[in-house]
């Protein structure tokens, strides 16, 4: 993917970085959320494993060169439930 | 009682390989059916599915499963389908699985479903073939999960399991202008029509996880990063016999 213009709006940068994020086959997460500021690039969200964490920081380096990335992505390790009692039928 | 486990959007890739098994090595002991709500691969290749596959091979329960958006995404859907079916997995796209689970005859009626929107705030088919192809698929969909729904009828318990959403309630959280990328009233008009016991959804990562289809079918969106559990356990009929009409 080629780098993005850094003199876009910020708007713009945001758009093209979700939709690098969903696309590309490192990642390929559509629930991640970009904030762009101030020459830094924050990423939040959940992501599956610990390589698509890694695989954010780099896809966005390749976007926005030289631009500081907070990735502050998740990666889902979670716990086992509690059984929940359901009533039946409303 | 019927135990149900489910979780949706595992998002298997190669990368995946032994992270799920530990939780799920022992669910015969805790659940008596296992359904994945689609999404169930990264990005829809034959060799994630194989992955999947070798974490869910074995287990000693029913495991029912739909595919969702990230599993068409290398058109190979179908292939994804005999894989997982190769280890027992029924994967439905318009049509049920019958199981007699702790003395009780147990359907899943399963689609994918589609986006589309709800009430008031949705798509129609109606202008350029793009849009009218997008609600048709929607539609289809959504038939194709009341006709499944309709032929197990005669189940003790039935249970509709899809990926999109078909309520507004499971939504709550994800920004409002997306909804009608999530789910379709459509889904849920199905399973009020048809009858069901439980509606079973993932797709929404930033959903809520409790909702009512318009009906009074008791909804949920089992989205792994809505869980933020390795999955849900929830028990049908605990307190009063599944099936009983409203009192």
């Amino acid at each position: 993917m080629d780098p993005l213009d850094p003199n876009a709006p910020a708007d713009y940068l945001v758009g093209h970085i979700e939709e690098a994020l969903a696309r590309d086959p490192r990642v390929n997460e559509q629930g991640l959320h970009v904030t762009v500021t101030g020459g830094r690039v924050l990423v939040d969200g959940t992501v599956s494993t610990p390589a698509r964490h890694e695989a954010v920081a780099a896809v966005v380096a390749e976007l926005l060169p030289g631009w500081t990335v907070s990735n502050q992505a998740d990666v889902a390790d979670y716990p086992e439930p509690e059984a929940e009692a359901m009533e039946a039928l409303s | 009682m019927i135990r149900v486990a489910a979780v949706g959007d595992v998002h298997v890739g190669k990368d995946s390989a032994g992270t799920l098994r530990p939780h799920w090595q022992h669910l015969d002991e805790r659940a008596d059916i296992f359904l994945l709500a689609g999404d169930l691969t990264k990005r829809g290749l034959p060799e994630e599915a194989a992955v999947l596959a070798d974490e869910l091979r074995g287990l000693r329960l029913p495991v029912v499963a739909v595919l969702g958006n990230h599993d068409y995404e290398s058109d190979r859907e179908k292939d994804l389908a005999d894989i997982l079916g190769e280890v027992g997995v029924h994967v439905l796209e318009g049509d049920a699985a019958r199981f007699d689970l702790a003395g009780r005859r147990v359907a899943v009626a399963g689609a994918k479903g589609f986006g589309g929107g709800f009430p008031g705030a949705m798509g129609s088919d109606f202008g350029e073939p793009e849009m009218k192809a997008f609600m048709r698929h929607s539609r289809t969909a959504a038939d194709g999960l009341e006709r499944a729904l309709a032929s197990v009828a005669d189940a003790d318990v039935r249970i509709a399991l899809m990926h999109y959403s078909p309520v507004e309630g499971t939504l709550r959280g994800e920004r409002l202008e997306i909804w009608p990328f999530l789910g379709c009233y459509f889904l849920a008009e199905a399973v009020d029509r048809a009858g069901a016991d439980l509606a079973v959804h993932g797709h929404a990562h930033g959903g809520s996880e409790k909702g009512v289809t318009p009906g009074g079918v008791l909804v949920r969106n089992v989205a792994q990063p809505v869980l933020r559990r390795a999955y849900t356990l929830l028990c049908l009929g605990a307190d009063v016999p599944v099936g009983a009409e409203a009192g």
